[in-house]
């Protein structure tokens, strides 16, 4: 609850909509640690403050008239970073940069992709220290910084200032750090399909269009390939599966008449093994970088006695980081 | 129909009149019901209207014999 001195101080962002007593409060909650530099620092941090929001400068000083701190009522306790390009922040924040010209803003929440915001911090050169947009930028560092403290921002979200002040907002990257969203059906339909190579290994490919996502059920070709070349092919379909190259072809084409791309490729584990293998990782990425760049992998694994469960296996930041994937009943 | 909280605004000038009457509300639980004593012809214009703006119901409002208003509004959904 807001003590009288606070509802003095904060009276005409009360009234707002988006703010009222609650949202005072989760200003105050967070603490911002400014490692940018420059006018837009002092900028941001003048309006943070303003805003009830406590902020680390980082050794630099701003004006007296923003130099009052913020009425905090609980002791801060999330830090939200902020931080200039090509660093991203570790965390939930926003990093500031340039690019052809402009200003570029990304803003993370706490639990979104790190990976998805390395990257586009790393597409971007260094901010400006001083300039004609120093204040816009800076202004925006706290107004993307409040809407992640009010809890009014999505996972990724950026902004962007051109070179004669024009500002728009900038669409997050596709994520394809973390395990795709699959309906449950297409998850009943992906594990009784695997179930159905049993004792062989089985395998299956997801599509993706923005409308959905829906299951390719693949023959395991390891068979025909062991017969006709088991030097090269020394395992057999008990413990490896592959694609007949020309079903793939097809497929591949057929997807993108479609404008659908893969999501991801499916095989099980008849011997149980709730891992994305060493075997998997060389043959999903022989070379130390993925074969499909943005397809992420799942494992079901088929044990005596016990339900099917499955792993997820996505390329982030240099290797494949396993998700649990929930199967459904 | 017995309010939940009441305030007393008459002796605030705007925006606080209606600051109050925001927090007041918020510290209510939705459909609570909440009596606002007012003064004079900006909040008799405006606190009742931002009220509704805000997603609130005015349920009443009523001169007593002191000069003063009595208002009473009922307090909206949990995003108000």
């Amino acid at each position: 609850m807001l003590s009288e001195p606070q509802i003095q101080r904060y009276a005409r962002q009360l009234l707002l909509r988006d703010v009222g007593e609650r949202g005072q409060e989760a200003l105050g909650a967070v603490r911002v640690e400014l490692a940018l530099g420059g006018e837009a620092a002092r900028a941001a941090a003048a309006y943070l403050r303003a805003g009830g929001t406590d902020v680390d400068l980082d050794g630099e000083e701003t004006a007296a008239w923003a130099r009052t701190p913020p009425l905090l009522g609980a002791a801060p306790g999330r830090p939200l970073r902020v931080t200039a390009a090509p660093t991203a922040p570790d965390g939930g924040g926003v990093v500031v940069g340039t690019r052809a010209g402009a200003h570029v803003l990304w803003s993370i929440a706490e639990g979104g992709c790190g990976a998805c915001l390395r990257l586009s911090a790393a597409a971007l050169g260094p901010p400006e220290k001083g300039g004609r947009a120093s204040v816009q930028v800076g202004s925006l560092v706290a107004l993307l910084v409040q809407r992640r403290a009010l809890a009014l921002a999505s996972a990724m979200e950026g902004a962007e200032v051109s070179e004669s002040g024009i500002l728009s907002t900038l669409a997050a990257p596709a994520c394809v750090h973390r395990p795709p969203a699959v309906p449950e059906a297409v998850m009943a339909e992906l594990v009784r399909h695997l179930a159905s190579a049993l004792p062989d290994e089985g395998c299956a490919v997801l599509l993706g269009r923005e409308d959905g996502v829906r299951l390719v059920p693949m023959e395991n070709a390891q068979g025909a390939h062991h017969a006709r070349d088991p030097a090269a092919f020394p395992r057999s379909p008990r413990t490896a599966f592959s694609f007949d190259p020309r079903a793939w072809l097809a497929l591949l084409r057929a997807a993108d008449a479609a404008g659908e791309r893969v999501v991801a490729i499916a095989h099980s584990h008849p011997d149980g093994g709730r891992r994305f293998s060493a075997e998997d990782r060389a043959w999903a990425a022989p070379d130390g970088q993925p074969l499909h760049p943005g397809v992420a992998h799942l494992v079901v694994a088929f044990g005596a006695g016990r339900p099917p469960s499955a792993v997820w296996a996505v390329w982030s930041d240099g290797d494949f980081v396993e998700w649990d994937c929930p199967l459904p009943g | 129909m017995t309010p939940d909280a009441r305030i007393d605004i008459t002796a605030e000038v705007c925006p606080m009149t209606f600051v109050r009457t925001k927090i007041a509300l918020e510290r209510l639980p939705v459909g609570g019901l909440l009596e606002v004593r007012l003064r004079g012809d900006e909040p008799l214009r405006n606190v009742p209207e931002s009220a509704r703006d805000a997603g609130h119901t005015v349920l009443g409002l009523e001169p007593l014999d002191d000069g003063t208003w009595r208002l009473l509004l009922r307090r909206g959904g949990p995003g108000c």
